[in-house]
């Protein structure tokens, strides 16, 4: 189960994933890109390590050192249930929102 | 801060197996980075890159994490005990020695509470050897089958090298007594340079050879078969045992509180009745020691108790 942040480097990876496979270094700058997040080489790899221990992705044949992901089929689910939920936190945040700010009296 | 340093350096902080299956495409990933911008390798991302790695480390050994069954998380936990254990037994002896002889240094009417603390150090220190001594014992079974399945090869080295160690400290053992005992007993504390300096080399090949059996016996450790039953009389065990470094450790500091308040001199080897710091910097890395083994050995035990609840759950 994936912790359902935007932030968290696993849903990143697999948000990045999900439209074609990458290497380490592709999946960071697509990353940064997208989310503006910075993933240094060690969280990168400690999210695709328990990510692939989890069967969420798996690796390709390496292109030289460099080693593509792709998402599998348990990932795509998986991380279609996590933007589910943060979409739930979204939603009632911005209903809320929409009700105006609340002062107290 | 930039340093110049190959990527592939950095790979020391993984485990071996992570190293095996990550390491290539890891520093491959580095140099691309690095490559884009026409960086070197900060301090910072090299702090990063080792907290991952012993992140890693850590995962694999069932201290963090869920990835090993809650047996495995279990006997982590005990075996952090365990090498918070030898740290402390380190730090231990070097109280004793710092100690030493405190009694007649304190005035006989402020002595019950100095003395009190040391007592309370040393029956404690008793009842830890005991704990730890029934947790081995009871691993004992478990390690005969081991030895029969042919377990020998995979800790061999670690326990010739415990040994080569042992034979070395019985050999310098002896030659050090020999010494000692042509010197006055002023030059064997402190008033002979060559015999300290001897005496501090041994006391580190101790130290060494304590940590070398430690190794053995988590390499060991790791690979047993221990039952449910056997696993829950460790987890209470490593319990027992931080409970008594956490006890030892208050009453240390009592002792410390107790001695600078009312023997000063002694602590900073000044003649009886002179005033001075209380602070004494052995006694404080005796000190730091002592507080490192019992965040270790806490964190172990809570890991134990916790997995142990999995354990339980999981039956």
């Amino acid at each position: 189960m994936l912790r359902p942040r935007a932030n968290d480097p696993s849903v990143l990876i697999l948000t990045s994933l999900a439209d074609g496979p990458k290497h380490g270094h592709a999946l960071a700058k697509d990353i940064q890109g997208f989310a503006g997040a910075s993933l240094g080489p060690g969280t990168l790899y400690g999210a695709i390590t328990r990510l692939e221990e989890r069967g969420l992705i798996e690796p390709l044949a390496a292109d030289d050192r460099r080693r593509p992901y792709r998402i599998t089929a348990a990932g795509r689910d998986t991380l279609a249930q996590a933007l589910a939920e943060m979409r739930r936190v979204t939603e009632v945040g911005q209903a809320r929102l929409a009700l105006g700010p609340v002062g107290l009296s | 801060m930039t340093r110049r340093r190959d990527p592939a350096t950095l790979l020391r902080w993984y485990p071996p197996a992570w190293r095996d299956r990550y390491g290539d495409e890891f520093v491959a990933c580095v140099e691309d980075t690095l490559g884009e911008t026409g960086a070197r390798l900060t301090a910072r991302m090299q702090v990063s890159i080792a907290c991952a790695g012993l992140r890693e480390r850590a995962l694999r050994a069932g201290l963090a994490g869920d990835q090993l069954p809650p047996d495995g998380r279990v006997r982590a936990g005990a075996l952090l005990v365990l090498c918070a254990w030898a740290a402390f037994v380190v730090a231990g002896v070097a109280f004793s020695k710092l100690s030493e002889q405190f009694d007649t240094a304190v005035p006989a009417a402020a002595r019950a509470l100095p003395w009190g603390a040391f007592r309370a150090v040393q029956i404690v220190a008793v009842v830890a050897t005991v704990a730890v001594m029934i947790g081995v014992l009871l691993a004992v079974p478990a390690f005969w089958r081991f030895i029969r399945g042919g377990g020998w090869a995979a800790i061999s080295g670690h326990v010739a090298r415990a040994t080569v160690a042992t034979v070395a400290v019985l050999a310098t053992t002896v030659g050090l007594v020999a010494w000692a005992h042509s010197l006055s007993f002023g030059q064997r504390n402190g008033g002979d340079g060559p015999f300290e300096l001897a005496f501090l080399a041994w006391a580190l090949l101790v130290a060494t050879t304590l940590g070398l059996w430690t190794v053995a016996g988590v390499a060991v450790g790791r690979r047993l078969v221990l039952t449910p039953g056997i696993l829950t009389a460790q987890a209470a065990l490593a319990g027992v045992v931080t409970a008594a470094m956490t006890t030892m450790t208050i009453a240390v500091a009592i002792w410390w509180t107790a001695m600078a308040t009312r023997a000063p001199w002694f602590l900073h080897g000044t003649a009886t009745g002179s005033s001075g710091s209380a602070f004494e910097p052995r006694l404080a890395a005796t000190m730091a020691i002592m507080l490192g083994a019992v965040i270790a050995a806490s964190y172990g035990t809570i890991r134990a108790a916790r997995s142990w609840h999995d354990l339980r759950a999981a039956q």
